[in-house]
């Protein structure tokens, strides 16, 4: 393998004289030199030059909505957060969460779906023997990687339990890697973990009850 | 391998078959494509007819026939694809699925599932049946240390029962009650003892019902890769799949094999795929005074390659190498080679443990048998004995407690791990000055005796062939390269023989098989392609080295 840090200047390979003419077009260089640094080639449109004026003109939208964004407060888009938040639709994609039935027992089987669907390959599922026969399947480990997670929703839709859904949750600032592979204990909790309302959830009846 | 039964003409949907007399329209089919739902047949279990899926129709005949259980007849006209077949399929998916629970998120058969299957290719996504109808019966019914029984799941396709009572001779299934309550089970839901074969049950069995207590709840299998195999436990060679993910192996699952092993496979090597993976050797390890450490590959073969040339010239005839019956053909011919022409040692043996002369007498009635090694054949056919002058594995045992022998080169560690006789081994190996053994598990006694461990690789990361008893040359296939920086021993016996100024042929098992099968008239003939996924058998009988 060369070096590729290599202080010696590259040199052509040299290739032996071949005895058939090259055609006239094949000696003309392919294309034109490089104008210089600062110039524009010859034969350019007008409009290629630089100008002051065409540079003003160019920014007249820039300096419309500039204006007027400084103008009150009502008009600017700007929002000071944190202190203020946008509201977002009910489906919003946030953070995931783990649902848990009446009895307080994770929804989630370990079936695998939401594993199989993730594009990013991001879920991780073990699966364990669970003590009540009627479960029979729960998850002993499932971590999702943030990092990876293009927060797409395909898990919710692929989950035949309703047992992930979306949260409206969307900060997840994290100071070093492994803080950002969510295990159950993040991902069950959620809803104690924050205050904002469910997000993404296929199967939203008037009246019907999510336990979170 | 000739058929002698007169071939019979018929037509499967317009397309012309021509099948043995005494095939069943079910076989008849597969030949043309045309693939016929089936849940009781099972090709090497007797003919039921009882789950209905099969149904034809066949031209002059009033009623539907079950396929499985029809004989071909000459001028037969079976139209597969006509609307009353068709629907009458359907109808009794429908039936089948009216109490089948709503297990698939946790069923460990989603994925090879033949109720999801058809379910998939018939349609009746909308079911007519409300879901608190359903008759419910027993779920997670333990049967012992193998199998867990659904009752729920079981579509009643008594292909456990048959299998148990013609295959195994236990019994240990049996269908109890009538009616809507009909359920598979032992008597008093005891659990399967007694059974070595009981794990094929799971296999066989179409639906979730029977599940492996071993594999359960372990992967799914859309995610697992399948590579044929041998499974390396006896010497019948049963055809297994290694289902393998990232390297490593869930189970072994049997694959068939007419000749071989039929459908099936015992549960002592279905089990093995556990062991294979345990306490793996990932470098080559280097004694250095006080204890085996991890060594580069280079650093390893210089100084075999040091030892044994010094060895040499001392003495020839203080250099000796044991081949082994439970590697390859390919690393057994090598192994003769590197003795022979390279190292032109006349000591090279691979009869480790007399079980070379067990080779063909079977174990119990059904498939295994008493040799624990898969390849006794196969280096009886090389002719991996001692030259003249030679001294064959006793020999040589008793030449190390002697100490005449100096540099010892192992090509597996069955001399420990095989023999009854350890205590005579481990002292004469003691006495070796020298010993370089080819292994991939850590054994015990072998971090005290070896001086150099090269790190092997097991028979499913490794592409070779090997004989089995009945003289059947069988393909084993790469699932995955070896763990950490291990190499089969087919690859660094020609890498050493450099160093010792011979030259051995490199390259994969296939190519290495096509180069041994044109130098070694035992196996004349054959090609690794020739081979297939189901072997050949060796073009003359295996020539018997008991008593030489």
């Amino acid at each position: 393998m060369s070096d590729t840090t290599s202080s010696v200047a590259y040199t052509p390979i040299p290739r032996p004289k071949s005895r058939i003419p090259l055609r006239p077009e094949a000696l003309a260089p392919i294309a034109p030199p490089p104008p210089k640094a600062g110039t524009v080639p010859k034969g350019a449109p007008g409009s290629e030059r630089p100008s002051f004026l065409l540079t003003a003109m160019g920014l007249v939208v820039t300096i419309k909505n500039f204006l007027r964004s400084a103008s009150s407060r009502k008009n600017d888009p700007t929002i000071q957060y944190p202190e203020e938040r946008r509201q977002y639709s009910p489906r919003f994609r946030g953070i995931h969460q783990l649902t848990k039935r009446q009895d307080g027992t994770l929804k989630c089987v370990a079936c695998f779906m939401c594993s199989t669907a993730c594009p990013a390959e991001c879920i991780t599922i073990e699966a364990g023997e669970h003590p009540n026969q009627k479960y029979e399947k729960y998850p002993v480990r499932f971590d999702i990687d943030m990092l990876r997670c293009v927060m797409c929703g395909l898990c919710v839709d692929a989950c035949p339990e309703e047992a992930i859904i979306m949260t409206q949750d969307y900060e997840m600032s994290a100071t070093t890697r492994e803080q950002t592979v969510y295990p159950i204990a993040l991902l069950a909790d959620r809803a104690q973990l924050t205050s904002t309302p469910a997000g993404y959830r296929p199967r939203y009846e008037p009246g019907a009850t999510l336990v979170r | 391998m000739s058929d002698s039964r007169p071939p019979v003409n018929l037509t499967i949907d317009g397309r012309a078959v021509q099948a043995p007399a005494g095939t069943n329209i079910l076989e008849a089919a597969k030949l043309v494509g045309v693939r016929v739902p089936h849940f009781c047949y099972q090709q090497d279990l007797s003919w039921e007819g009882s789950c209905r899926m099969c149904l034809v129709a066949i031209e002059g005949r009033p009623k539907l026939v079950p396929s499985c259980c029809e004989e071909v007849r000459e001028g037969q006209v079976v139209l597969f694809s006509r609307p009353d077949a068709e629907e009458a399929r359907r109808s009794q998916l429908e039936f089948l699925l009216i109490n089948h629970p709503l297990d698939c998120p946790i069923c460990d058969q989603a994925g090879e599932c033949k109720l999801q299957d058809y379910y998939m290719e018939h349609g009746g996504y909308a079911s007519k049946m409300p879901r608190d109808l359903k008759v419910h019966k027993r779920k997670v019914v333990d049967l012992g240390e193998r199998i867990v029984l659904d009752k729920e799941r079981c579509v009643l396709c008594s292909r456990c029962v048959r299998f148990c009572r013609e295959v195994s001779g236990s019994s240990a299934l049996q269908f109890f009650t009538r009616g809507v309550t009909t359920e598979i089970g032992t008597e008093n839901n005891q659990p399967i003892e007694g059974d070595e074969y009981i794990g094929n049950v799971v296999d066989i069995c179409p639906v979730g019902a029977l599940t492996s207590k071993d594999f359960r709840f372990k992967q799914r299998v859309w995610f697992l890769k399948s590579s044929p195999s041998v499974c390396t436990q006896c010497s019948t060679g049963c055809n297994i799949r290694v289902d393998h993910k990232d390297g490593v192996v869930y189970r072994y699952v049997p694959r068939r094999n007419a000749d071989v092993n039929k459908s099936w496979m015992c549960d002592y090597g279905r089990d093995s795929y556990r062991g294979e993976q345990e306490d793996r050797i990932l470098a080559p390890l280097l004694h250095d005074g006080r204890s085996l450490k991890d060594t580069t590959w280079d650093a390893a073969l210089d100084l075999v390659a040091d030892r044994t040339r010094a060895a040499l010239q001392a003495d020839p005839a203080s250099v000796a190498v044991i081949a082994s019956p439970r590697q390859t053909n390919e690393t057994n011919w090598l192994a003769r080679r590197y003795a022979k022409d390279v190292l032109k040692t006349p000591h090279v043996d691979y009869r480790v443990d007399g079980s070379h002369e067990r080779t063909t007498l079977m174990h119990d009635a059904i498939l295994r048998r008493q040799d624990p090694h898969p390849n006794n054949s196969g280096c009886a056919a090389l002719g991996v004995i001692p030259g003249a002058g030679g001294a064959d594995v006793e020999g040589i045992l008793s030449a190390c407690a002697a100490g005449r022998i100096k540099v010892l080169h192992l090509l597996g560690t069955d001399v420990l791990t095989a023999r009854h006789d350890t205590a005579r081994v481990v002292d004469a190996l003691k006495k070796v000055p020298f010993v370089v053994v080819h292994a991939y598990r850590d054994v015990p006694m072998l971090t005290d005796l070896a001086h150099v461990v090269l790190a092997d690789a097991n028979h499913v990361e490794q592409e070779g062939t090997l004989v089995n008893a009945q003289g059947r040359v069988q393909r084993l296939e790469r699932a995955f390269p070896p763990p950490g920086f291990a190499r089969p021993a087919a690859a660094v016996l020609p890498e050493l023989a450099s160093r010792l100024g011979g030259a051995l042929p490199q390259g994969d098992g296939a190519k290495l098989f096509d180069l041994m099968a044109q130098a070694e008239p035992a196996f004349g003939g054959l090609t690794w392609s020739g081979l297939g996924p189901k072997g050949q058998l060796l073009p003359h009988a295996v020539p018997s080295t008991v008593g030489s």
